[in-house]
């Protein structure tokens, strides 16, 4: 009767470890995976677009800098030529179209510089708010709790490769960004 | 007899039951069933944008539907929208968001008066459609319900074929593009494909 006292006491001990010890096992803790957001950002076909976008502006704002360039040089030179040859009126006019085309040039290359960075900031907003929203979308997808985002700073010390899912969201974004499901 | 009768009963129920020939009310049903892939949404940055293809048939429904036309006029409306492809861009708050988007991150009158006039008259701008190699822009982008309570607006876009009608655009899958220059939420695409709008079930009103 003692025996079989301590067989059940045995037996309980051993049950409730191995329901602890099942709990643990069987517990996945909370899904975490890491991006790499330059490598994200700068391989992701929104941002290789955009890029392209706004270098054909900028190169269409620089078509129009250098031509206003090559109008001054030209006066310029004209204003050397009048001053040679001592035609006082027109050298009087030229300086003044000189003048008048230097202040638009430097108010045009102003704003053209003020434009630029705008657009630059706008492009990229537009492209880190659609990373944001991919990266969200893939998560809830993938069944992840939380998906951290490493800077070029590192601010993350270490990942471990298997943790890191950067290829994974950057394909998930590439084919939502192309329309695709 | 009997197995004639079933014959027939079953023949009857295969024919009603298959997608071929809608009601008005049927085929609105399928367009907005986004399985159907004639419906397209995204959601970026707080901003949704919702795309749907209208069929020329469709159109011309909702063109004539209060009028009695005979099948004459019917054909020639069908006929005269079947030269371009038509889509409804709706552009509103995300489901989780209650702003109008024609008042959001807008501090005062001069710049929603400037949000106004660039939703209505440069929205085409920043739109474009890719189909097989080429691209092609809007012949034509309407802002509706400008005034409307509503938080999101609806524009009409219609594109035309080079050759004159739709067909040669709908061979291929095409990517509506939504280059957003005024919500930040960048460059947006959409894809329709060719599968999806060739097998629209026929429609009659």
């Amino acid at each position: 009767m003692k025996n079989s006292g301590n067989i059940a006491l045995i037996l309980c001990i051993v049950l409730a470890v191995y329901i602890i010890f099942d709990k643990a096992a069987n517990n996945p803790g909370k899904k975490i995976g890491v991006v790499q957001m330059e490598k994200l950002v700068y391989d992701f076909n929104g941002m290789k677009e955009a890029t392209k976008l706004y270098n054909e502006k900028v190169s269409e704002w620089g078509i129009q800098t250098d031509s206003m360039q090559l109008k001054l040089s030209s006066l310029y030179e004209q204003i050397r030529l009048d001053s040679l040859n001592k035609d006082k009126d027109k050298l009087k006019n030229d300086i003044r179209k000189f003048l008048i085309l230097k202040k638009s040039y430097t108010d045009y290359a102003k704003n053209v510089k003020e434009t630029a960075s705008e657009k630059d900031k706008e492009m990229t907003l537009g492209v880190v708010n659609q990373l944001n929203e991919y990266i969200k979308n893939y998560a809830m997808e993938e069944g992840y709790d939380v998906i951290l985002c490493n800077s070029p700073q590192q601010n993350i010390g270490h990942v471990a490769d298997k943790i890191d899912v950067t290829e994974e969201v950057l394909a998930y974004s590439n084919k939502k960004y192309e329309g695709l499901k | 007899m009997r197995y004639k009768t079933l014959i027939l009963f079953t023949t009857l129920l295969i024919g009603c039951s298959r997608e071929g020939i809608l009601n008005p009310k049927a085929y609105m049903a399928f367009l907005n069933n986004s399985d159907n892939g004639l419906i397209k949404e995204k959601t970026v940055a707080g901003v949704k944008f919702k795309i749907k293809y209208l069929p020329s048939e469709f159109i011309s429904y909702n063109l004539l539907k209060n009028q009695a036309a005979d099948t004459e006029i019917k054909d020639s409306v069908i006929k005269s929208y079947q030269n371009s492809l038509t889509f409804l861009l709706n552009i509103g708050p995300a489901d989780n968001e209650k702003f109008d988007i024609t008042r959001v991150d807008i501090a005062d009158y001069s710049a929603f008066a400037d949000r106004i006039e660039e939703m209505a008259f440069q929205t085409q701008n920043y739109i474009s459609l890719a189909c097989g190699d080429s691209i092609y822009k809007p012949a034509i982008t309407r802002m509706e319900n400008i005034n409307s309570p509503e938080k999101s607006r609806n524009f009409i876009v219609v594109f035309n074929s080079e050759k004159g009608g739709n067909r040669d655009l709908r061979k291929h899958d095409m990517s509506f593009i939504y280059r957003d220059e005024m919500f930040n939420t960048g460059v947006n695409k959409f894809v329709f494909h060719a599968s999806d709008i060739n097998a629209l079930p026929e429609f009659k009103f």
